[in-house]
C-alpha cells in the first residue's frame, strides 16, 4: 500500500504499441511484420499530495500515453501505477471520482450545447447532489469569470473561453488528483496567463495535485513547483523548478553598450552571440571564466553606456537537457 | 490531363492497401448476393420457376446486379465530410477542378474493385452456382464490362448526393434513398421483365437504374440488346454529368455565402 | 445503481437535446427516412405479385418482418447511435471522455449520439406493423416486448461488429456497410435461411432472433419461440459487450497514428 501522503506512485511503468511494418499487397496478407514501438520505458516517480509538477518533453517523448495510463485510459505493458492508492485501470470508475482531466487537444464539452448543460450531466456522471453542485458551480463560475460564458453554445466559444470552461468541468467534482494534457495549446499569450493563473489558484485553494504535460516551458514556470523531464518514454532529469537554473545554468548573457564602435574580447569561456557597433552580446560560461573579469576587461577597453547581466531562458536550458549536451549534470531523484 | 491518371493511380494504391475493407466488402457481397439466390432458390423449389430462366441463369442475374453497389467506392462519404468540414473550399484554389479530382480518385478505387469483383466475383459465382449461365461466359463478360460504364454513373450520382450536404448536413439519407430506388426499379431482387403490370417494364427499361443493373445483368438471360443498354447508359450518363455540374455550381454559390 | 440510471437519464435527455438543436432540418431527414422506406417496401408487392409465397412467408408476413426490422432500427438510431459510430471514436480516441467518468463506459458512448432520422424509422415501422396487423387480423399483444428485443439485438449487432475497430484501424466504412445490410437481411423471408446460411442468422449475424423468429410466434403462438428469443436476446447481448470490453484492453486513445516508428 502506498503511503498515504503520495498522491501518485509510478513503477517501472511500460508501454509498446505494436505497428505494422509496410509491405507487398499479398505479403502483408500472408504474414504481417509487426514491429514494436516502446512510447514509455521505465518510468518511475511519485508525486505528493499537494504539488504541481510539470510533465516536460519532446514530441513523441511519451508524456500523452504517461498520462494516458495514470488516468486510466490506457493499458500499460508492464509496471505499477497507484493514484490516492487506486491502481487506473482496475479500479478505473473509484478513481474516477478523486482524478479530474483536461486534455488540451479533446472536449469534453458538448459541442451544441451550453458548457452549463455539460456541467450538470458531469454532476450526475459524479452523482452529487442538487445543492452542492449548485453551490461549486457558482464558486467556479465565479473565480473563472465565466459567467458569461456557459450559456453560450460551446461552438461559438473562442478556444481561450472554451478551456476555462473545461477546467472548470474538471474540477466540479472537487477531485483531488488533476491531469492537464496539454492545456495551453493553440492559445494566445493573454489567454495562456490566465488558464496558468486559474490552474495555479485552483489547485492551492483545494490542496489539488496537479500533473501537467506541455511544451511550454511558461506553464512550467507559471504553474508548477517541480518539473520531470522525459524522452523517449524514459526520464532525464527530476527537479524543483528554481533548482533547474541553478542546477544547469552555466552560462550568463552580458549585454554591452559601449562608447567605443568594437572592443575585442579574445578570452576563453566567452561566446559572441551578437556583434553590432556599440553593442555586444556575450555568452560567458562561468566554469572558465567570472562574469566580474570580463565586465573589468570590457571596462578597460571602452567607457560603457548600459551593462545586462541574464540568465539564459529557460526553453535553452530544457532545449540543452533534450540534446543532451548537459548530460553530465543529469540527477535523477 | 495526366494529373487526374496520377490521383486515380494513387486512389487504386490506397485502396490495395486496405485489405481488411476489400475483404469485409466481398464478405458482404457473398452475403447477399447468398441471400437473394436462396430466395430464389425457394421460389423455384415451390414451382414458380419463370419459364425459359434456370436457377443458375437467375443466380447470375442476381450476383450481376448485386455487385455494382460494390463496384464503386462510397465517394459521396469523402464529399460530404469535405462539405461538412469546409474543407472544400481548400480545394477550389488547386489547378484542377475539385470534382474531377474526387471522380478521378472514385475511377482508381473502382480499377481495384473490378480486378477484386471480376476475378473473385465470378469464381464465387461459379462456384456457388454451378456453372456459367446458358449465355456462356460471354454473356457474363459483356454483363460485367457494362458495369464498368455503368459505376461511371453511380459515382456521378453519388458524387450529387455527396454535393447535397450544402442543402442537408448529411448525405447519408439522400444517398440512402438513392439506393433504395436502384433496388426497386433497378430490378436487384428479380428481373425487370418479370414486373407486374402496375409497374410497366416497358417504361422501367428506360429509367436509367434499369440501365444501370438490371439491363447489364440481363444479358445473362438473353435479355436486352447490348447496344440499347449502351446507348440508355451514354444518354443517361451525359444528361445525369449535366446535371451534377449544373448542381456544383449552384453549390459553389453556397460556399461563397458560407464563407462571408 | 440509481446513480447510474440518472446519469443515463440526463446524458439521454442531453443527446436529444443537442440533436434538436443542431442546424439541418431534423424534419427534413425524418421525413425522407420515411420516403426512402416507401419507395423500397412496394418491391416486396412486386415479389409477392410474382409468386404467391416464399416458402410459406407471405405479404403479411413480409410487412411485420419489415415493420419490425425498421421500427426496431429506428429506437437504435434515436436512442444508441453512438454504437454505430464506434468505429470512429476508437480512432479518434473520442473514449477517453468516458473513460475518465466513473460511469459505465460503454453506456455513455452509446447514449451520447442520436440520429433523427430514427424518427422516420420508428413512425414507419410501427405503421407498416399496425398496418399489418389491421389489414391481416394479426393478434399484436406482444409486439412492444419483440421490439425491445428486436432493438436491443439490432444493438448488440451493431456493438459487435463495431468493436473490431479496436483490432482494424479505419473500420468505420466497412462498418457502415455491415450495419446497412445487416437492416437489409433482417427484412428477407425466414425460409430463404437454410443450412449454414441458418447458423449464421442465429449466431454472428443474429437477423433471426429480430424478425424470423418473433414473426413465426406472433403467427403461430407458439410459446417456446418467445421464450427462446428473450434468451437468445440476452445472451447474445452479453457476447457483444464481453467483445467489447475485450476490445477495449486494445484501446490505444488515437496514439497509435502518433507513434513514431
Amino acid at each position: 500500500m502506498t503511503n498515504s501522503s503520495v498522491a501518485i506512485d509510478v513503477n517501472h511503468l511500460k508501454k509498446s504499441f505494436r505497428v505494422r511494418r509496410k509491405s507487398g499487397f499479398w505479403k502483408g496478407l500472408v504474414s504481417p511484420v509487426y514491429d514494436t514501438v516502446d512510447a514509455v520505458r521505465d518510468l518511475s516517480f511519485t508525486v505528493q499530495k499537494g504539488e504541481r509538477v510539470a510533465f516536460v518533453g519532446p514530441n513523441g517523448a511519451g508524456k500523452s500515453t504517461t498520462i494516458k495510463m495514470l488516468s486510466g485510459i490506457l493499458h500499460p505493458t508492464s509496471g505499477h501505477v497507484a493514484i490516492n492508492g487506486f491502481t487506473p485501470w482496475i479500479d478505473r470508475k473509484k478513481m474516477a471520482y478523486q482524478i479530474g482531466t483536461v486534455f488540451g487537444q479533446r472536449s469534453q464539452l458538448w459541442y451544441h450545447l451550453p458548457a452549463g448543460d455539460t456541467f450538470e450531466l458531469l454532476s450526475y456522471a459524479y452523482d452529487m447532489d442538487r445543492g452542492t453542485f449548485q453551490s461549486r458551480m457558482t464558486d467556479l463560475v465565479d473565480k473563472f469569470d465565466a459567467g458569461h460564458l456557459i450559456e453560450k453554445p460551446v461552438r461559438q466559444l473562442s478556444l481561450g473561453e472554451r478551456m476555462r470552461c473545461e477546467i472548470i468541468a474538471s474540477l466540479l467534482h472537487r477531485p483531488s488528483v488533476l491531469f492537464l494534457d496539454e492545456p495551453t495549446v493553440g492559445l494566445d499569450v493573454v489567454s495562456k496567463g490566465v488558464i496558468r493563473d486559474l490552474v495555479k489558484a485552483a489547485s492551492e485553494e483545494d490542496g489539488t495535485t496537479v500533473l501537467l504535460t506541455s511544451h511550454d516551458t511558461g506553464d512550467m514556470e507559471r504553474v508548477c513547483d517541480r518539473v520531470i523531464v522525459i524522452d523517449h518514454g524514459q526520464l532525464v532529469t527530476d527537479q524543483k523548478v528554481k533548482d533547474l537554473r541553478t542546477g544547469y545554468i552555466r552560462e550568463k548573457i552580458v549585454t554591452l553598450a559601449m562608447k567605443a564602435p568594437e572592443i575585442a574580447l579574445d578570452i576563453a569561456g566567452i561566446r559572441m552571440v551578437e556583434k553590432k557597433p556599440h553593442h555586444l552580446k556575450l555568452a560567458i560560461d562561468t566554469r572558465q571564466i567570472s562574469v566580474e573579469y570580463v565586465l573589468q576587461t570590457a571596462m578597460q577597453a571602452s567607457s560603457l553606456d548600459d551593462i545586462t547581466v541574464e540568465d539564459p531562458p529557460t526553453e535553452d536550458i530544457i532545449k540543452a537537457i533534450y540534446s543532451g549536451v548537459k548530460s553530465e549534470a543529469k540527477r535523477s531523484v | 490531363m495526366i494529373k487526374y491518371v496520377h490521383f486515380a493511380r494513387i486512389a487504386f494504391a490506397d485502396f490495395m492497401r486496405a485489405k481488411v475493407r476489400i475483404f469485409s466488402r466481398f464478405l458482404i457481397y457473398m452475403l447477399i448476393t447468398w441471400a437473394g439466390v436462396s430466395m430464389w432458390r425457394v421460389i423455384y423449389h415451390t414451382g414458380h420457376a419463370p419459364s425459359g430462366i434456370t436457377l443458375t441463369d437467375m443466380g447470375w442475374y442476381i450476383g450481376l446486379a448485386q455487385m455494382l453497389f460494390f463496384l464503386s467506392p462510397r465517394i459521396f462519404v469523402v464529399i460530404d465530410e469535405d462539405v461538412r468540414s469546409g474543407n472544400i473550399a481548400y480545394f477550389l484554389n488547386r489547378p484542377m477542378p475539385y470534382l474531377a479530382m474526387r471522380l478521378s480518385e472514385g475511377l482508381g478505387a473502382l480499377a481495384v474493385h473490378i480486378l477484386v469483383y471480376f476475378i473473385c466475383g465470378a469464381i464465387f459465382l461459379y462456384v456457388f452456382l454451378g456453372g456459367w449461365p446458358s449465355g456462356g461466359l460471354e454473356s457474363v463478360a459483356l454483363g460485367a464490362s457494362l458495369l464498368i460504364t455503368a459505376s461511371i454513373i453511380h459515382l456521378l450520382f453519388q458524387i450529387a448526393c455527396g454535393l447535397s450536404t450544402f442543402w442537408t448536413n448529411d448525405a447519408i439519407f439522400i444517398y440512402h434513398a438513392y439506393q433504395k430506388f436502384m433496388i426497386l426499379l433497378g430490378g436487384v431482387y428479380l428481373p425487370i421483365s418479370l414486373y407486374p403490370s402496375f409497374l410497366p417494364p416497358d417504361v422501367i427499361h428506360l429509367l436509367p437504374f434499369s440501365a444501370m443493373i438490371g439491363g447489364p445483368a440481363s444479358l445473362v438471360l438473353g435479355g436486352q440488346d447490348v447496344w440499347t443498354i449502351l446507348a440508355l447508359q451514354g444518354f443517361w450518363g451525359i444528361l445525369v454529368f449535366m446535371g451534377v455540374r449544373s448542381f456544383y455550381a449552384l453549390c459553389l454559390r453556397k460556399v461563397e455565402v458560407n464563407g462571408g | 445503481m440509481a446513480g447510474n440510471l440518472r446519469y443515463f437519464w440526463a446524458l439521454l435527455a442531453m443527446t436529444f437535446k443537442s440533436a434538436a438543436s443542431q442546424r439541418g432540418a431534423v424534419m427534413l431527414r425524418a421525413v425522407f427516412s420515411v420516403l426512402t422506406h416507401v419507395i423500397y417496401f412496394p418491391v416486396w408487392f412486386v415479389i409477392f405479385q410474382y409468386t404467391p409465397s416464399i416458402g410459406g412467408w407471405g405479404i403479411p408476413h413480409a410487412c411485420l418482418a419489415y415493420g419490425i426490422a425498421m421500427a426496431c432500427w429506428g429506437i437504435v438510431s434515436l436512442t444508441a447511435y453512438g454504437l454505430r459510430t464506434l468505429p470512429q471514436q476508437i480512432d479518434h480516441g473520442e473514449l477517453d471522455s468516458y473513460l475518465t467518468l466513473p460511469k459505465p463506459i460503454l453506456m455513455s458512448a452509446a447514449l451520447s449520439t442520436s440520429r433523427s432520422s430514427g424518427v422516420g424509422e420508428v413512425f414507419f415501422g410501427i405503421g407498416l406493423i399496425l398496418y399489418a396487423g389491421f389489414r391481416y387480423h394479426i393478434d399484436l399483444t406482444w409486439m412492444p416486448l419483440i421490439l425491445v428485443m428486436g432493438s436491443v439485438v439490432f444493438a448488440s449487432g451493431i456493438l459487435f461488429f463495431a468493436s473490431f475497430g479496436f483490432w482494424v484501424r479505419q473500420f468505420f466504412a466497412s462498418a457502415e456497410e455491415i450495419y446497412f445490410n445487416f437492416s437489409l437481411m433482417s427484412s428477407r423471408p425466414a425460409p430463404i435461411f437454410t443450412g449454414l446460411f441458418k447458423i449464421v442468422s442465429l449466431t454472428v449475424i443474429p437477423v433471426g432472433f429480430i424478425t424470423h423468429i418473433p414473426v413465426a410466434f406472433i403467427m403461430t403462438h407458439q410459446v417456446h419461440l418467445l421464450i427462446l428469443s428473450v434468451v437468445a436476446t440476452i445472451a447474445y447481448a452479453i457476447f457483444a459487450g464481453a467483445f467489447f470490453y475485450m476490445g477495449l484492453r486494445h484501446y490505444e486513445s488515437g496514439n497509435r497514428f502518433g507513434v513514431r516508428g
